[in-house]
Formats: C-alpha cells, structure tokens, sequence
C-alpha cells in the first residue's frame, strides 16, 4: 500500500496513544535540534531517534522514503545550489566556470539531510495522529491565548471542519469536471490563457457549491445548538500518560546531545 | 439498426491497489437507435461506471464499444462525446455562465458556428426541454430547480447527439418536476428521433417509459428484456434488492390468491390494471350466473 | 395549556423585510401539533413547506404572528438554545449537516454544544448508535457511508440530545429507495417505541400515506389539514397542490369512478391487495383452485 505524506495510517502504537499536544511540542522540540546540529554524531542521533520512532509506530521505514519522492525535485535543488555556491577552501574538482570545493559538498549533503529529517519529523505527527485529535491537541495548545481574546476554539473549528470536507470536495471536483467534459469541455489546451479559462467552467460551481453547502451547513449547526466555544464541553479526552513522559525525557536528550556535541565535538 | 454496442467491457477501478475494486464485469448488450432504454440496478451495481463507458469518460480494461455500427478507439473521445451526450445527476450543479443562453451554447464552442447558427441551436435545444424563450436571457441562479435541470439538459440536446443518456434525472424533484422532466425524455426519443438511456431507481417510471430494460447486478448485466418480461420476475429482482411497480407486486399477489380467475401477471401501470379489473369482474359475473344458472 | 406541542398563531414569514414588494413564504398559517403525532406536511417544491419546518425551531423567527414550542416563544432569545434541544432537525443534503470526522464525533457534536459530561456523552452515544443501528460504523469517516447511513448518523445526533420532537426537512429526497425506506422505518420506530413526535417535510406520497395526519400547503398557505386517507380521495385538491395520487389509491379513484364498488381505504399495496381480494371473494372466486 502507498502512503502519501500527511495521510493519517491506524495504529495502535505507543505514538499512537500519546497526546496530540505532546507530540506536537516534541516535533518542534525535534526540529529545533535537527537544525541546531554541526556535526555528523547529532546527525546520525537524530536520524537514528526517528528511525525508532517510525519502527515504534509500526509504519514501513522503506514505504516512507518512497513517499519523500514527490519532493525530489526540491531535494535536488537543495544539493545543486549549495554544491554549487557555498564556496570553501579545498578543491574537489574545477571544470570550465566552475569549481566544487569540498566544503560546499559536505555542506550540501548536510542540508539534504535535513530537509529529510525535517519532512520525516513532521510526517510522523500526521502519521500518528487523527484530525480530530490534532485539531483538539491544537485547541488545547492555543487556549492560554483565549484571554488575549486570540479565537482558538474557532481556529480549531475551521480547521476539523476543512478536514472533514476535504474527501466531499474533492469527489465534488471530479464529479463537476467528469459533467463539463461531458460538455465538450477541454482541459489540455497548450495556451497558458486558454489553460486557465478553460477551468472558469470547474471553479464557477464549485464555488457556487462551496457556498451552497457553507449556508446549509451553518444551518445544522445552528440547529444542533452550536453557538461557539462558550459552555462547550469536549467529548475527546486529551490526557497526559506516562508515555508522554517518555517521550519528552527522549527527546529532550536529544537535544541536550546536540547541544554538548556543538561544543565539544 | 443498432444505436449502442457493448461487448464484454470489464473495467476495475483503482487497480494494484488494496482500494481495488471490480465495477464492471464481462457485460454484454446492444440497444437499437430510436428506442427508449431503461438501466435499472441497486446503488454501487455499475451502472455509473458503465454509463460512463458510453461516452468515453471512462474507457474500458477490456471489451469494445460500438456506436452506429463503429468500433471506437481509444483515440476518438472528442468524436464519441459529440455522438452521446451524458447528463449527470443533479445536473445543475454544473451550470456557470452568467445567463442561460451562454450556458447552454457552451457545448457549441468547439464546433465554430455563425451567431446565427448558434442561436438557432441554442432556441431548438430550448423548445425542446420545454425552456420558454424569455428564460433564455435570464441568469441560471434565479430559476426554480426544476427548471435548472432543463438548462442543463439542453446544454447536452444543444450538441444534437444521437443518444442521450441520462442518470436520475428526476432526482429530488417533486411529483410535477418528476412528471415533467420525464415527459420530455419520452419526447425527445418519440418526436426527435433520439436513442435515449435512462438510469432510474424508480421502476414504476422505467415499467411506464422504457421499451427495454437492462437489469444490472454486482457488475454485470442480471438480465435484458421489456418491462413485462422482466417485471415477471418478482422474485429475482427482489433478491437483487429491486423493486417491481406496485401494480405488478399487487396483481401478481392476486393471480396467487385466486388462480382460477386468470389474472394477469404482467400489469404494469393503473391504466392496465383497471382494464384487467373490470375484465376479471365481467367474467366473475358471467360465471356467478352461469353457476346461479345450474343450480 | 393542553398537549398541544407546537403551535402556530396566525404566522407569516417573509425572506425580505423589503415592505414595497413583500412576499411571504407562509402566509396566516395556523396551525398545532400534538404530542406524539407522526405529522407529514406536503407541497410542491418552493411552497413553503420548509420555511414552515424552520419556524418551529427558531431556525427562522415569524415576521408576523407567534410560534411556540411546549408554551415556549420560539421569538424570545432566551429560550432559543432550549427549544432547538427540544425539537431536532434533519436537513435534506447529507453532505452538509455532518459535522464530525467519524460518526461518533458528529454525535458528540450536539452533546459537546450542549455542555455535558464526558461520562454522559459516552452513554448517550453508544444509545444512540444502538437506536440508528451504526454500531458498526462508530469510527467510520462520514464520506465512506451511504446516503441512508448519513441520514442515520445525522438522526442518531439528534436522538442523543434527547429531542421531543424531531423534523425531517425533505430528509429522504436525495437518497435512493432504500436508502430512504432505511430513513423512514426509523422515523416510524422512534414515533412509536421512544413517543417522539415526527414532522415529515415531503413529496412523496408513500410517506404521506404512512403519516397519521397530514398537511397540504400551497404557495405559503395550508390548505388542507386532514388524515392520508381522506386526503387521498380528493384528487383534485391533490393535483392542485402539484402533488399525485399513490398508485393504490389511484387505482381504487379510477375504479370507483367506473361504478366499481371499492371498499375501504386504499392507499398501500396491502390496502389494494385485500380491497380487491374482497371484491373477488363477492364474485364467487373462492381462491382455491377448481383442480
């Protein structure tokens, strides 16, 4: 089976289980000392931590680098560039306008590296974790800010309703564009204008539809007594566990190992 | 001659993947050009996908379609959408030009008319789905829902093809609409000469309107005929979670119950079962006397 | 007050408050439902017959005239929340009134509004996942049911917040027959096993016919207001209301109009069978065969 990256696999792992809210500060935690690494030891801990922790949440270590590949093209990009202006002192080899330096190829394989760690990171929270839960864990997060009259609850309302429309809209789209080439409609136009007009046909009703549906929508929601944040109680538990614990003691030693190994490796 | 041929066209859908799934299976039929046909099925039996084989929306795995006689390839879509036009469910949710006119003739654009010729067809495809001509300059959003769907009916008619297919399209309207929308199905293939196609759940429309029906079941086709040969089935149309019209589940009930009255099976409409009413009480009558007479 | 549930006073209701050219969409409807009715209201499309439906949970507030739900003012605003709790809505698009990303999420919804315990709302839910039969489907996303299965989930978010009544907008109009036969036996088993009384929107006249009484409107007026049967044996009253006769009752008009003694109500196929079984049985058929 394909796994497209941000897709939400079912588990029942030790991720699985842990709190949204955990797992989003420990991604950032995570993030911050992928970023913060200089030597290749942080390097291979933090790679070596995310391998564990795909392996925990049983999901397909060969699979996930296959879903990396949509992005080959930016991490080509990202190797290119800096091989190619990073500059340095030793010389690899110098060919015509262009010199490659030693520096730079150890740089830019560093780079790619983390733009991979980076994705894989982040991917493993999408992995793990259910819309709902995210969306909860996000409200949770955010309300602190409630008292600077910052609109959490609604922020996280819009979010878990987009999700929930996402598959409706997309069946919609393909419905709408199956009826239009019905039509006579053409989408392969070589002409740039014609290309885009040639959408107008799709974009018009889903549009009116999207509206359409917000209205009716609202309604229902009125009508099942909605009427924001105020009063509301919260079905889905978010609850820390010992889990949490150790996750965050992991982590967190990661980056106190980034941090020792930047001043003395 | 024969409007529509399909030979054994299988088509799975997602395939390689966990999701895949076998919609259409072998199926075989052909439908002759004037005649008024009826798909019938439960929801999720193929009847979708298979109406989307007709005009190269989706294209078969394996089989071949034939339309007016010719093998269509793969290659001549554009020729085979001009020949079929496919009007989806709820079709007007696809309408988008600022007025009814541009919406319909939107199906024209390709085939580089003169303004004239243009409206010409544009006023034809509207007489013909019942459109007054006043609409025509009015915007799509200010019209009642019935009268949307014949916009987007004409937005197919518009092109002239030769079969028309149609999936539901009384869907959600109301008793009125429904009657209306599929008097002018009935119109199109009695005055205009089309091949029309009509996916319906509803079997008292189909036993009323169609010549033949196609019975689809889990992917393939369960069985062809008219209304009343395939109405006699009672039992195997409901083990296939189908319907009969209710005048054929009643009188089939009654020629059960009373065998020596010679009921027929075979009524489809409140018309015929008036008729056979009144015809089984003349002769209950008759042999009321005759046995009043012996006695 | 008596058991009256729902009650209508001399009720208008316009979309704009343009005064130059008002047009009201229910016009002087008076009107009262009783508890535990199972009430079908019938009209062509664009006759009211929604806007009528949105007035009795202050969806939509009387222009002019008083609606009020067990006594209650559906125009003063305090009572608002507690009358939408007292009388649930089921809309007619399925796509657009689920608001959860599983079913149970959705059930929870309504429950989480009205600020109950956790503890509460796991036991409502599992009833209510018991009472819509989705048991199954609890943590099944909602894009992957059927168009009957989200009408269920939909009803099983509404039955969890412990409704009196509950309105079916034109509930069933998009689905297919059994999608909508699923709808209907279920609106009929919370009528009569739980006592929640049921107001069916509709154009179709099967589910008219299983209503016990129903209520007819036309370009903003009710114009009739009676039980199916006699409903039924006025066809041009029917006609004029663009809706049609079911083909039972149908047959039954033609032949009666033909001399032919039909007896009874006629309105199902059951009805239609036993009426001319019975009329069969007068003519000396015996039902056994002469062999």
């Amino acid at each position: 089976m394909k796994i497209a990256i941000g897709q939400y696999v079912p588990g029942n792992s030790a991720l699985h289980k842990a709190d949204p809210r955990t797992k989003f500060i420990l991604t950032l935690v995570y993030m911050v000392a992928v970023l913060m690494s200089k030597s290749y030891v942080s390097y291979i801990a933090s790679a070596a931590l995310l391998a564990a922790a795909f392996i925990c949440a049983h999901i397909n270590i060969c699979k996930i680098l296959r879903s990396l590949r949509p992005l080959i093209i930016m991490m080509a990009m990202t190797v290119v560039l800096n091989i190619f202006f990073y500059g340095g002192t030793t010389v690899l080899v110098s060919f015509w306008k262009i010199t490659v330096y030693k520096e730079s190829v150890y740089f830019a394989l560093k780079m790619l590296l983390r733009v991979i760690l980076l994705v894989l990171a982040s991917s493993v929270l999408t992995y793990t974790t259910t819309s709902v839960m995210m969306t909860d864990g996000l409200e949770s997060l955010m309300s602190p800010l409630k008292k600077i009259h910052f609109p959490a609850h609604e922020i996280a309302m819009i979010m878990s309703i987009a999700l929930r429309f996402i598959p409706t809209f997309s069946e919609e789209t393909e419905r709408i564009i199956k009826a239009q080439t019905a039509r006579g409609a053409d989408f392969d136009s070589k002409n740039i204008i014609k290309k885009i007009k040639s959408y107008i046909p799709i974009i018009v009703p889903m549009f009116v539809g999207a509206w359409r549906k917000a209205d009716e929508l609202a309604m229902a929601m009125n009508a099942r007594c909605y009427r924001g944040g105020e009063g509301r109680t919260k079905y889905r538990m978010l609850r820390f566990t010992y889990i949490d614990a150790v996750l965050s003691v992991i982590t967190c030693a990661l980056l106190a190992a980034v941090v020792i190994a930047n001043k003395f490796v | 001659m024969t409007a529509l041929k399909v030979e054994n066209i299988s088509y799975t859908y997602m395939k390689k993947t966990p999701f895949e799934k076998k919609a259409l299976d072998n199926v075989s039929f052909q439908i002759e050009a004037g005649t008024f046909t009826g798909i019938i099925g439960h929801t999720g039996c193929g009847k979708s996908t298979l109406i989307q084989h007709f005009n190269g929306l989706l294209r078969p795995d394996s089989g071949k379609i034939y339309i007016n006689g010719k093998l269509t390839e793969g290659s001549d879509v554009k020729e085979m959408r001009k020949k079929v036009g496919l009007v989806f469910q709820y079709p007007e949710y696809q309408l988008f030009e600022s007025t009814v006119y541009r919406d319909i003739a939107f199906g024209l654009r390709g085939e580089k008319l003169t303004e004239e010729e243009e409206r010409r067809r544009v006023e034809d495809a509207a007489r013909k789905t019942g459109l007054t001509h006043d609409t025509l300059d009015r915007s799509v959003y200010e019209l009642s829902g019935g009268q949307k769907r014949r916009v987007a009916i004409a937005g197919i008619t518009v092109m002239n093809p030769d079969i028309l297919v149609l999936d539901e399209p009384a869907a959600g309207l109301d008793p009125e609409g429904r009657k209306e929308i599929l008097k002018l199905t009935k119109d199109l293939c009695d005055k205009n000469g089309v091949t029309v196609i009509l996916v319906s759940h509803s079997m008292e429309d189909i036993a009323e309107l169609a010549d033949n029906i196609i019975v689809m079941n889990d992917g393939g086709v369960e069985m062809t005929g008219t209304p009343r040969e395939i109405f006699k089935n009672v039992k195997r149309l409901r083990e296939i979670c189908l319907d009969v019209p209710l005048m054929t589940d009643v009188f089939s009930r009654l020629a059960e119950r009373f065998p020596e009255a010679g009921i027929r099976r075979d009524i489809l409409t409140v018309e015929e079962a008036a008729c056979e009413v009144l015809r089984v009480i003349d002769k209950g009558t008759a042999c009321g006397q005759a046995a009043e007479a012996e006695k | 007050m008596t058991d009256d549930f729902i009650r209508f006073e001399n009720v208008s209701y316009s979309y704009t408050s343009d005064a130059d050219n008002i047009k009201y969409a229910i016009e002087n409807a008076d009107l009262t439902i009783k508890k535990g009715e199972f009430t079908a209201i019938a009209g062509r499309n664009g006759s009211g017959k929604s806007t009528l439906a949105k007035l009795m949970n202050a969806l939509l507030i009387p222009t002019y005239g008083k609606v009020y739900v067990n006594g209650k003012d559906t125009s003063d605003e305090s009572e608002v929340w507690d009358i939408r709790r007292t009388v649930g809505m089921v809309f007619q698009n399925p796509d657009s009134q689920i608001v959860g990303a599983t079913v149970e999420d959705d059930i929870a919804f309504g429950l989480e509004n009205i600020g109950l315990s956790r503890d509460e709302m796991h036991e409502r839910i599992d009833r209510a996942l018991l009472t819509v039969r989705l048991e199954k489907e609890r943590s099944t996303q909602p894009h992957l049911l059927s168009g009957g299965q989200k009408q269920r989930c939909a009803i099983a978010g509404i039955t969890a917040m412990r409704p009196e009544c509950i309105v079916f907008d034109e509930a069933t109009a998009m689905l297919d027959p059994s999608g909508r036969r699923e709808v209907m036996e279920l609106a009929h088993r919370l009528n009569k096993e739980n006592g929640i009384t049921i107001v069916d929107i509709t154009h179709h006249m099967e589910e008219v016919c299983c209503a016990d009484r129903v209520i007819l409107i036309e370009s903003g007026k009710i114009i009739a207001d009676t039980a199916p049967s006699e409903l039924f044996r006025n066809r041009r009253l029917v006609e004029e209301a663009g809706l049609e006769l079911p083909k039972a009752a149908e047959l039954a008009e033609v032949l009666r109009d033909k001399g032919v003694p039909v007896r009874g109500t006629v309105l199902t196929g059951d009805e239609c069978f036993e009426a001319l079984s019975e009329l069969l049985s007068d003519l000396h058929f015996t039902g056994e065969s002469f062999a």
